[in-house]
């Protein structure tokens, strides 16, 4: 029975073959699908690469790093404020450029975790090359201005107070005993001024050498007439 | 078919038939019909749906004859292009996944692979197979299959299942200690 069957199987096959139903696929296309897989490869960790510098800059330059030293309040608020569904976005392409290496000898040789690690190194050294450019900076200032085809929000965000939740920066204008003024921006193309009062214990000015003009990132609760009450403030650099 | 065609290796015969030589893909047939259909025969009880994946399996072979690499072994190129074929086949028909996430390829294993080992243990393994591979998981039957019964090494496996060969390593001994449990409880029922 089983020569039957292969008789069978032989004779079906050869059929399709001789009236050309099943043809040989030309070399050609092998290489192109290895071309795309290693272009796909590329694009992904580029992606990554390019997700993770935006996480490091934004953190950064938003000010939101600060948070960290401002006790528990702080942490929460910069635990709230940290960019999680990009970190998800960066995994899952990080994940998809694994899977794709996986039909590579070297790939499928390696164990998950050894490859995954592989590639979050080489990710991670692309977005510190990335993050010596001025890409960030340039994507930022041309969200401020509405000026980028996507992602307007996600780079037009970085530098905007979250006044809701107590975060401010902007330059000191005037200290008194127990405040100072402190004049913020919300960069969003003309430039807005706003001025608040921000109620300091003497020693978080003295602690901080806070003096007039210079740029600080203030975390604090906000009271119902409009005046903060500092937990946390920082000298921060100014960007143009 | 004449002495000069049978003294061909099958590398050989896959590169006459990637020039344009269609007739030589018979050969190959020949040659491993029986080797896949008794492959796929420990997957699928089934045997029409066994034909029909040895078909698909020979249309694919041909379809794809031209990415084979006649620097290399031909034989686990044709059991990865099964493997697929006959997974894709058990998928289809099961209602559930066919295993949830691998742990196995999670992280890295030391193993070493002992012929001599295989070698004593050959015709004990091959019996069990017989009677009691049915109960066993299929990714513990295709290791077992591939090791005892087709005789590929580890990095051949490694090759077919593309898995690492630490992998294929622990998945043989995890194997043949199942088989040999499964086998202890039938020979108790029997």
């Amino acid at each position: 029975m089983v020569d039957e069957i292969s008789k069978k199987i032989e004779i079906e096959v050869l059929k399709k073959i001789e009236s050309g139903q099943v043809k040989m696929r030309p070399k050609s296309f092998f290489y192109i699908k290895v071309i795309i897989s290693v272009l796909s490869i590329f694009f992904g960790l580029i992606v990554s690469a390019l997700l993770l510098s935006y996480i490091f800059y934004s953190t950064r330059i938003s000010g939101n790093l600060n948070l960290l030293g401002f006790g528990s309040k702080g942490i929460y608020e910069f635990m709230m404020l940290f960019p999680w569904l990009i970190v998800v976005l960066d995994v899952l392409v990080l994940l998809f450029v694994d899977w794709l290496l996986r039909s590579f000898k070297f790939g499928y040789k390696s164990s998950v975790i050894y490859l995954f690690l592989g590639t979050l190194v080489v990710m991670t050294l692309l977005s510190t090359l990335v993050n010596f450019t001025k890409f960030n900076k340039a994507m930022m200032y041309r969200a401020e201005y509405d000026r980028l085809l996507l992602g307007n929000n996600l780079y037009g965000s970085i530098r905007r107070s979250h006044s809701s939740r107590g975060l401010f920066f902007g330059y000191v204008e005037s200290i008194n005993n127990k405040s100072i003024i402190l004049v913020h921006t919300d960069y969003k193309g003309s430039k807005t001024l706003d001025r608040i009062e921000v109620i300091l214990s003497p020693e978080l000015i003295h602690l901080n050498s806070i003096k007039i003009g210079d740029n600080v990132f203030v975390a604090g609760v906000v009271s119902p007439t409009s005046q903060v009450k500092a937990y946390g403030i920082s000298k921060i650099v100014k960007l143009d | 078919m004449n002495d000069e065609t049978k003294s061909l290796t099958d590398e050989e015969i896959a590169v006459l038939v990637q020039n344009g030589d269609k007739d030589k893909f018979a050969i190959i047939m020949d040659r491993y019909q029986s080797k896949l259909f008794r492959y796929g025969r420990r997957f699928l009880t089934d045997v029409d749906d066994v034909t029909d994946v040895v078909q698909d399996v020979f249309i694919k072979v041909y379809q794809n004859i031209k990415s084979f690499d006649s620097k290399q072994r031909f034989s686990p190129w044709i059991y990865r292009i099964a493997h697929n074929t006959y997974i894709n086949s058990i998928k289809k028909n099961s209602r559930g996944p066919l295993y949830l996430f691998d742990f196995d390829v999670l992280i890295s294993h030391t193993v070493v692979e002992d012929p001599l080992v295989r070698g004593r243990e050959k015709s004990e393994i091959k019996k069990m197979i017989d009677e009691s591979l049915s109960k066993l998981e299929t990714k513990y039957k295709e290791i077992l299959i591939l090791y005892y019964i087709e005789e590929f090494s580890y990095k051949e496996i490694s090759d077919i299942l593309q898995i690492p060969i630490g992998t294929v390593g622990v998945r043989v001994m995890r194997g043949r200690e199942l088989l040999k449990n499964s086998y202890k409880e039938v020979s108790k029922e029997k």
